[in-house]
């Protein structure tokens, strides 16, 4: 996606080194973890990723009230005892219906990713490995949405579909974030495709597939994990923009882009309305930017030692 | 220009237009299946009324034939008539507003460029230093903050605050039309994207400096330090050179939403507007300017290679 | 000496804060009746008109500016009488009501300086006829108007011209409400020579061709930017009033209009239907500085939640009525439990206060459909079922659907707006606080609710009606007979009843007075027989600056230009 930073880097910075070898994986893994736990604003952000998570699975058991609520009070009150973070415009408790986005957030963020994931993994890989015609074809469908405007795409497709809902947004975000990874990964399996091991091993007469996902794909595990984290962010500020915009989730559902969108209007004289739910917002994207920097400099192997 | 630069730049913009054209009929496709039209109203419908409103915009042939003649119009430069602003053409509207988007576009990108360029050089050449720290964490927080929350914050730093610490004399008017209301807007959509430049000049920046024919140099004095910088720009500039081309793409999507805030009368806020009232051939007439305009900035940006590394070639 | 250096700056600063904010914009203008010099006025819209030509114009921004474009035979005052514009008084008409004969002014000109004679009037009607746009059926009473609306023929046959300055209207039965129609803009005079050189869509785009016989002239127009209106010199109705200059900012959002207007960069916010948001109007009803420049007035527009009569709706009194079939009068009403509840279930209060800006923008609807202020309200209180009471309606719900069934696939259809979105969400919590059900929000663009609205697939739905003219004709014949009942008609309830037809008929022949008594016994039955649970009364915010007088608006219009003066500030 074009605002994501990792999509940024050349693909070159990926390529495996040449000491790269299947069986040293479980050290990589225990080499990176070393490597992250050293990183504090790596380890902050997966504190403040660990609370949201729990927040989205406690919400959707109990919240303060129901986020659906209106007239629990005189409309715009700000925070008191009874509502820590105050009354919204129609009288519902905002910290209630902050947990409940908290909820949205993660299932548009982590359904993005493990979506465009796959979509972008398996197109990546048969690009990569194929090459030819299956190549030129994802080239070219890569190329083509490369150069328009996501949120374009996404909220013709939402406006175009007429359907709200979680599902939707969802699939419409992952249609232009499958691009990243499908780039990063055909870089991979170009390059990974050429070493020693998949040579050995398609002269012992591997299938492709087995090839394909026993021996390139965790090879290729490391940025695939980071460009997976840093779709997350992405995802959930892509959705935000679209509650922002009105197209997003439906309402009474809280989402945090919608809360913002409402309370920008009374940004005089109750800025809480809006403010918390952008504090929300921004703090979460943080701590998942923190996240992917740490995880990619933990999982870098030129940084290795 | 060589021969290899022409044909170059030809496939590009064969790309472009074909690209172009697939999207746009898909959106023309997907909307003219929509049922229902923009034509009914809430008294007591005519349907002959509609009928003749119908058949003026030629709504009535089978859609092939519509696509078709949409496509002659286009070739021609004519984007259609609006749906619901009955008289209005498109074409001059578009070009109008993308006027205002261009302009506020372009101070984006250049509040973008020098702030992200000028703090990722020097959190490079002082890396490690405070300076360093805390640019490299606003950055993150510059590219957490969605764009509109930017724009909250200037909204609220300079209307109410100005406001009320001046006594009413300094006033941010919201709007367009004046030169003092282009910087809020501007850094609300540039931020984010200036973080993501300086993040990426800073590390390429590092990448060049790091390699000890530089660290030797650099050693030696003052005087050549000049030098070296102005040489490992060169170098260092090539990989966010790639980037603007994806940075101008998300400076045009965000000021979807910085228009709409900011009620700026561009490209944008037409585009949510046109939706809203499903005024469907201004859609398809500003998102397949959409896509020429992406195209043919990216490959702008694609030309400029040459001059910084020679070894790339067309 | 840096001490006394610094003094002396601040004390100039100071010197120059003072002098700045003495001198400049003193808004208290205690300036007595002293004209600006400056006569201009400036106002902000959303969204630009959709058309000018009278033939076509049907919303209320539109209908702002075309009044003051154009004039007809009549108009109306800032009171909504009805006043003599080109006509030189009340028509002579025949004792059986179906024969008007108007007579002319035999000064009255375009602005272009063409005289209009009776073949102006005569083509200006047919053609309206003919455009049979959503305000045609102003000339439906007059014979001839099926045909011409259908295409069948170019004029209708009841319209003739007995001589240049004389204008014969027979029509197919007694109208009493007529001559209220005939005073909107509809019926303003077009000019012939104009339209055919310009050409149909585009002649009222351009200053130079936009040619009508109002006050007022479009001086400049830029699509979707700007207008701006200037009076007309010499104008044969008389004075054109104070202002010389009107100019329209096209495009500009509420909070940024608001925003604008504080910086006096507009003069009032609110004319043409473009007034200021909830927020900003909550914000200055709080703040005792800026509340004498909010002015709240009543609007001629009732909200309500439409009940679908028939087909499959739950709320229907029996399954499968064909629209255009009786609803009334059958031998059970199976729907009318369920209409109870949903209506019960709504605190009415709760419902203005959330999502009107603590009652700012409507007030509580109390009594029935037809708007308070109209010709035909009901009365204060009379509508027992705009009474909040939860255990009723819970009790109701339960009688009327204890399985849950019948609201299974229920949605609450609306148009998407700010202000609709807020009421359909509260009206969802309501009903799941209340009832303990669950109804999905469906909204949807307008075009597609009116679509889906006038072909009764619409079971539960918002409605909404805005008075065109003061008179409940507009109303009944519109929303509320067997006519309108049926598929494609704009009755969206699908309710018929044929003995109220019947007394509706009587009442629209005779004269308003006389008619009040029938309409409001009409207005009853609708309140007797549950067919909508009416929310709100609407009304319309203006912002005006202290030293704009003469702006307003007057329940269904706003004031004319002719009477709004710039004082001097």
């Amino acid at each position: 996606m074009a605002t994501s930073p990792s999509s940024f880097e050349p693909d070159t910075t990926f390529v495996a080194t040449d000491t790269y070898e299947v069986g040293e994986q479980m050290s990589m893994w225990q080499d990176a973890w070393r490597r992250l736990r050293r990183n504090r604003l790596a380890l902050v952000g997966m504190a403040i990723v660990t609370i949201l998570i729990l927040t989205a699975i406690i919400s959707a058991f109990w919240t303060p009230y129901p986020v659906w609520i209106q007239s629990l009070g005189p409309t715009y009150q700000g925070p008191t005892a009874k509502h820590l973070f105050g009354l919204d415009d129609s009288g519902r408790d905002i910290l209630s219906r902050l947990m409940g986005g908290a909820q949205v957030s993660m299932i548009v963020g982590v359904g993005t990713a493990t979506l465009s994931s796959i979509i972008g993994i398996v197109l990546g890989l048969l690009a990569g490995f194929y090459r030819g015609w299956v190549d030129a074809v994802v080239s070219l469908l890569i190329n083509i949405f490369y150069g328009l405007p996501d949120l374009l795409i996404v909220l013709l497709i939402v406006a175009v579909t007429q359907q709200r809902g979680l599902q939707n947004i969802i699939l419409a975000i992952s249609l232009t974030a499958w691009l990243g990874m499908a780039r990063l990964v055909r870089g991979q399996t170009l390059s990974l495709r050429e070493r020693e091991f998949v040579e050995a091993a398609r002269s012992v007469g591997t299938r492709d597939v087995h090839l394909l996902i026993r021996h390139i794909f965790p090879n290729a595990l490391g940025p695939i994990i980071v460009q997976a984290t840093f779709v997350i962010p992405a995802a959930i500020l892509f959705e935000a923009f679209l509650s922002y915009l009105g197209f997003g989730v439906k309402p009474p559902t809280p989402s945090w882009g919608a809360m913002a969108s409402e309370g920008y209007r009374s940004l005089q004289f109750a800025p809480h309305i809006i403010l918390i739910p952008a504090a929300a917002l921004c703090l979460t994207l943080m701590a998942f930017n923190f996240m992917g920097d740490g995880l990619r400099d933990a999982l870098d192997p030129r940084m290795r030692r | 220009m060589t021969r290899g630069t022409l044909i170059y730049i030809g496939q590009r913009l064969l790309l472009i237009t074909l690209t172009a054209l697939i999207v746009s009929s898909i959106v023309f496709i997907g909307v003219h299946q929509l049922p229902g039209n923009a034509f009914l109203s809430e008294r007591s419908p005519n349907p002959s009324a509609e009928q003749v409103l119908v058949h003026h915009y030629g709504l009535d042939r089978p859609w092939p034939v519509q696509y078709v003649s949409w496509l002659t119009g286009v070739l021609h430069g004519d984007l259609g008539e609006s749906l619901v602003n009955r008289g209005v053409k498109i074409t001059p509207l578009v070009l109008r507003e993308a006027r205002v988007s261009a302009t506020l576009g372009f101070w984006a990108m250049v509040f973008t460029i020098t702030l992200g360029m000028s703090l990722g050089i020097l959190a490079a050449v002082k890396q490690n230093t405070l300076l360093d720290y805390v640019a490299s964490f606003c950055a993150v927080i510059g590219y957490s903050m969605p764009s509109f929350v930017t724009a909250t914050f200037l909204v609220l730093l300079t209307v109410t605050g100005f406001f009320a610490w001046s006594g009413g004399l300094v006033y941010e008017n919201i709007g367009w039309g004046k030169p003092e209301q282009i910087p809020v807007p501007a850094i609300s959509l540039g931020l984010l994207p200036s973080a993501i430049i300086f993040r990426l000049t800073r590390a390429s920046m590092l990448e060049v400096i790091r390699q000890d024919y530089v660290r030797t140099a650099w050693a030696k004095g003052l005087r050549s330090r000049i030098v070296i910088i102005r040489h490992a720009l060169r170098n260092a500039l090539i990989p966010v050179i790639t980037i603007l081309g994806p940075i101008t793409t998300g400076v045009i999507t965000g000021s979807i939403v910085i228009e709409y805030i900011f009620g700026i009368p561009g490209l944008g806020k037409e585009f949510i507007n046109s939706i809203a009232n499903r005024d469907y051939n201004v859609v398809i007439g500003v998102f397949t300017f959409y896509a020429i305009l992406v195209g043919i900035a990216n490959l702008l940006v694609d030309l400029v290679y040459p001059i910084l590394d020679p070894r790339i070639r067309y | 000496m840096t001490g006394i250096r610094f003094k002396s700056l601040v004390v100039t600063v100071a010197a120059a804060f003072v002098a700045m904010a003495c001198g400049g914009n003193n808004t208290t203008g205690t300036g007595g009746a002293e004209l600006a010099a400056d006569q201009t006025l400036t106002i902000p819209i959303q969204d630009d008109v959709q058309t000018l030509d009278p033939g076509h114009v049907q919303s209320g921004v539109d209908i702002t500016f075309t009044t003051e474009m154009f004039a007809g035979l009549y108009g109306l005052d800032n009171s909504n009488k009805i006043i003599n514009m080109i006509a030189t008084g009340q028509p002579d008409v025949s004792s059986d009501g179906k024969t008007y004969t108007f007579h002319m002014r035999k000064d009255a000109k375009f602005w272009n300086g063409d005289p209009i004679k009776s073949s102006d009037v005569l083509y200006s009607w047919n053609r309206a006829a003919a455009l049979n746009d959503a305000y045609a059926t102003v000339f439906q009473p007059v014979v001839g108007f099926d045909d011409t609306s259908n295409g069948k023929t170019k004029a209708m046959s009841g319209l003739s011209a007995t001589d240049d300055y004389t204008v014969k209207a027979t029509l197919t039965d007694a109208a009493g409400y007529w001559m209220s129609e005939l005073a909107i803009w509809t019926a303003a005079v077009v000019s012939q020579k104009a339209i055919t050189a310009a050409g149909e869509d585009v002649w009222w785009t351009k200053p130079d061709t936009a040619v009508g016989a109002g006050p007022f002239k479009m001086t400049e127009r830029t699509a979707k930017a700007s207008m701006a209106f200037q009076p007309v010199a010499n104008w044969w109705g008389g004075s054109t009033g104070a202002l010389k200059n009107i100019k329209v900012e096209i495009g500009v959002d509420q909070a940024s209009a608001v925003k604008k207007y504080e910086a006096g960069g507009y003069d009032l916010v609110g004319m043409a239907n473009n007034g200021p948001g909830p927020d900003d109007i909550l914000r200055y009803k709080a703040d005792p500085t800026k509340q004498k420049e909010e002015n709240i007035y009543p609007a001629a527009r009732t909200t309500w939640v439409n009940f679908g009569f028939t087909g499959s709706s739950p709320f229907a009194p029996k399954a499968g009525i064909t629209p255009g079939q009786p609803t009334a009068g059958l031998s059970a009403d199976d729907g009318k439990s369920g209409r109870n509840a949903f209506s019960l279930s709504i605190d009415r209060a709760a419902l203005v206060d959330v999502a009107c800006s603590k009652g700012a923008t409507c007030t509580a609807a109390t009594g029935g459909l037809i708007a308070k202020g109209l010709k035909g309200y009901v009365g204060d209180g009379k509508d027992p079922n705009a009474v909040f009471n939860a255990s009723t309606a819970k009790a109701d719900y339960t009688k009327w659907d204890p399985s849950g069934s019948k609201i299974a696939s229920l949605k609450y259809r609306y148009n998407a707006s700010a202000g609709n979105t807020k009421i359909a969400q509260n009206l969802q919590s309501q009903w799941k606080a209340n009832l303990g059900i669950n109804i999905d929000l469906a909204p949807s663009d307008f075009p597609t609710l009116i679509a889906d609205r006038n072909a009764k697939k619409t079971p539960l739905a918002r409605g909404s009606w805005g008075a065109d003219y003061d008179h409940p004709q507009d109303w009944f014949d519109n929303l509320w007979t067997c006519d309108a009942a049926k598929v494609g008609h704009g009755g969206t309830e699908g309710y018929c009843n044929p003995a109220m037809d019947k007394t509706l008929a009587t009442a629209n022949a005779e004269s308003i007075d006389k008619a009040i008594p029938s309409y409001q016994q009409a207005g009853q039955t609708l309140i007797d027989d549950n067919v909508d649970a009416v929310l709100f009364y609407g009304t319309q915010t203006y912002f005006t600056h202290t030293y704009v007088q003469g702006a307003g608006f007057n329940s269904l219009y706003d004031f004319n230009w002719q009477g709004i003066k710039i004082l001097k500030h």
